[in-house]
């Protein structure tokens, strides 16, 4: 056996017809509102390239006198057209998407979107797809939210509506601490958290790190620009009311590109190293060129300049098989790195 | 527009099969490197040609052209993740090509039940959808038998004695943010995102960090893998051997290993012949299914597997012989970030802070493979103490990819 995703009735046109004929219903709709509708769906769940799904659609479905799809009728000689399937309401889950549904149902994060045990009664004879358990994110950090707390389920949850509803908010934080204390006795102490800070807020959306299992909220503050809360670290929150405009520095968040940096690595294939250098990091934009004349690869990755440490310590993992080639202020964190290595240790003892 | 030709569905963007689509367009997303002349040496101008129109079709928001030289223009995928509340790569699962008769009869049948909700017989059916399509649709045989393989089998039709109804709907009316997150991290989450196109328009309130968006080419074959370790059945898959050459392969899967910081995911498998546990790259297989049978041995295999995973670093495990690891980092006092960082990230190790030496961390792990932790204790390169791995071999790995790093980086500074 086996259980296949790739079918038509998954497929952009299937989608994009369901929704032409759920909307257009029984009204009688003139050739504009026909159009209307057709072209939103089709860019909506089909091919916008060269508006290829429009094409296709608006042929099978009305441009040709036959029509191909014989789903709608021409009314007062062209004037208007009606659905012939005016009865639709809607598509059913298929048992694939039944069984992955039972299978979300059981996991923790769930109280955060729906309260404990409100499974629907149609998925209750279901068999779940996967089991949670069976799906080992080995290097998932271990230090994840608290996502079964109440108090976080709560303020996520303020957040989320926040967001939504494109709502200011008032975020009072523990501030972090990274002091920490030594004892002789090899017992350590980290320092208590220097008290609670306050941000304003226009979120954005909410962000969430597989690898750090946290959500952040990211938003514009309006003094200090672009901002992030870690969720978790929220100790309260409400909507607020927008204040006047002359006391806030950044009515507007800062365009992406104002904090977008590149950095260019050069390597070789050696021990696969290519393809796991540039496989790390697909999440990026990248590009690779190959230097016909050095046999090497140069890739240029655009990051979050609030990430160049992140990016600095995996960049470091793959050793020297990948180097820094550019900017300088980059290949100096790692000249740093291997300068400060050096003073603590330089080999083998 | 009436049938199932290769012409019909390249002018409209679908595909009948997606298993080469599906290398192609990973290797646009994780390499970016190859010319029409590169594809061309194992693939025919045409279909290259029809590779590349799909491509615009299904990634325009991500897709990007260079030129490397006269004539020669690279088409490559890159995105940043964060850009993007919904993987744009789910767009190759929305493919599959389909015939006229199908859609048709589709439709037809939908708003016949949604019509007459009571079971009805394939004739009535029938006699419904031919008022719709006129002449040179399905025949009647032609109508049966996409209900039971089509509708049937997908679980959309119900069979009701010998009539059919439409399966019962599911109220979803509040699950928008679930579906939303959901569907972008969870295991087979295109999945999802087809329930999301029948249900939901309009902006998400969540973007994704790290996410790796190429694990959506692997989607197909991560469901089957979890329902078959669920189940206890064994998969069958293709898989390419040293000398890239496909061949079958047959286990028992016990888990799925999913990297949050690389991408890459792996099948760990009961291996009959060693007598232990083997891993295979998910994207890498082909062709998979899940036998009909489950294994009785399933439950001592997993419970053999409870018994060894604790010493697993990553993926690896090796030949079952356990290697001792342990180094020591200097933090100073305002560095906890650098303890948490050994707290969160120690899989199996174990951290201590030592006994008169302050801000000196000791970590220390028994694993089966100790290459798999080279690459994370380099990341904490600039305050490495002391290294001592039980297998000298790969202590001197670290200490000479570090000496290599020296002279990369600092030789002049030596001069």
């Amino acid at each position: 056996m086996k259980i296949e995703i790739f079918d038509e009735i998954y497929g952009c046109y299937f989608t994009a017809v369901f929704h032409i004929l759920k909307e257009a219903g029984k009204r009688r709709l003139t050739k504009k509102q026909f159009e209307e509708i057709v072209n939103r769906n089709a860019d909506i769940y089909g091919f916008r390239f060269l508006g290829t799904t429009r094409i296709v659609l608006e042929k099978a479905l009305y441009v040709e006198k036959e029509y191909t799809w014989p789903f709608f009728k021409e009314v007062n000689g062209g004037a208007s057209y009606r659905s012939e399937l005016d009865r639709m309401k809607g598509l059913p889950l298929s048992d694939l998407e039944k069984m992955w549904l039972k299978s979300i149902y059981s996991d923790p994060r769930i109280k955060l979107f729906l309260p404990q045990g409100c499974e629907p009664d149609e998925l209750k004879n279901v068999e779940p797809l996967f089991n949670w358990d069976d799906y080992v994110l080995f290097d998932q950090y271990n230090n994840g939210d608290p996502f079964q707390e109440d108090h976080y389920i709560e303020i996520f949850r303020t957040v989320l509506n926040a967001v939504q509803k494109k709502k200011r908010l008032e975020i009072k934080f523990r501030k972090p601490n990274n002091n920490i204390r030594f004892y002789e006795d090899g017992s350590y102490e980290r320092a208590a958290s220097p008290g609670i800070g306050t941000h304003y807020i226009d979120p954005d959306y909410l962000e969430y790190s597989e690898r750090d299992n946290r959500f952040r909220l990211i938003g514009n503050n309006p003094r200090f620009g672009r901002n992030s809360v870690n969720i978790e670290a929220i100790e309260s929150c409400r909507e607020v009311e927008k204040q006047s405009p002359q006391k806030e520095r950044y009515e507007e968040p800062r365009p992406k590109e104002s904090y977008m940096r590149e950095v260019v690595c050069e390597l070789t294939n050696d021990k696969n190293a290519l393809e796991r250098f540039l496989l790390n990091f697909s999440h990026y934009e990248k590009r690779a060129d190959y230097l016909e004349k050095k046999k090497k690869y140069l890739v240029t990755i655009t990051y979050d300049e609030a990430d160049a440490i992140d990016l600095l310590i995996r960049v470091l993992s793959f050793g020297p098989y990948v180097r820094v080639v550019e900017p300088g202020c980059f290949v100096d964190l790692v000249r740093n790195r291997l300068k400060m290595q050096l003073s603590v240790r330089d080999g083998p003892k | 527009m009436g049938k199932k030709t290769k012409q019909y569905a390249e002018d409209i963007g679908c595909i009948g099969s997606i298993e080469k689509a599906r290398g192609y367009a990973r290797d646009s997303l994780v390499y970016g490197l190859k010319t029409k002349s590169d594809y061309t040496k194992d693939m025919s101008p045409r279909s290259y040609d029809s590779f590349a129109s799909n491509m615009d079709h299904w990634f325009d928001s991500c897709l990007q052209t260079r030129r490397v030289a006269v004539r020669k223009k690279v088409r490559y995928l890159s995105l940043d993740c964060r850009d993007y509340s919904a993987n744009p790569i789910y767009k190759i699962w929305k493919t599959c090509s389909f015939t006229t008769n199908e859609i048709v009869f589709f439709f037809s049948l939908l708003n016949f039940f949604s019509k007459y909700s009571e079971p009805a017989s394939i004739e009535e059916v029938y006699t419904y959808y031919d008022n719709v399509h006129g002449t040179d649709g399905f025949t009647k045989h032609g109508a049966q038998k996409w209900m039971q393989n089509k509708g049937c089998k997908s679980g959309i039709i119900v069979k009701v004695g010998r009539k059919y109804k439409l399966a019962d709907s599911v109220d979803l009316s509040k699950c928008n943010d679930m579906l939303l997150f959901y569907s972008e991290i969870a295991p087979g989450g295109v999945v999802g995102s087809f329930i999301i196109d029948k249900l939901i328009q309009g902006d998400s309130p969540f973007r994704f960090k790290q996410r790796f968006p190429g694990q959506a080419f692997d989607h197909g074959i991560i469901i089957n893998i979890l329902y078959a370790i669920k189940n206890h059945r064994t998969i069958t898959f293709q898989y390419p051997s040293k000398d890239k050459k496909l061949s079958y392969r047959s286990f028992l899967p016990v888990k799925v290993y999913s990297s949050a910081q690389n991408g890459r995911q792996y099948v760990v498998v009961w291996n009959e012949y060693k007598q232990f546990f083997s891993n295979y790259r998910i994207d890498k297989m082909r062709s998979i299914s899940v036998s009909d049978e489950p294994v009785c041995e399933a439950a001592s295999i997993k419970q053999k597997y409870e018994d060894v995973k604790s010493h697993v670093w990553g993926i690896s495990f090796g030949n079952g012989e356990l290697t001792h690891v342990e180094f020591l980092i200097k933090v100073s006092e305002d560095e906890y970030y650098v303890v948490n960082r050994l707290l969160r990230e120690k899989h199996c190790g174990r951290v201590s802070h030592l006994e008169n030496h302050p801000g000196i961390f000791k970590f220390e792990a028994d694993v089966y493979d100790a290459n798999e932790m080279i690459p994370w204790i380099r990341t904490f390169i600039s305050r490495i103490v002391s290294l001592s791995v039980s297998d000298s071999d790969v202590e001197k790995v670290f200490w000479d990819s570090l000496e290599d790093m020296y002279n990369m980086y600092l030789s002049g500074d030596f001069q």
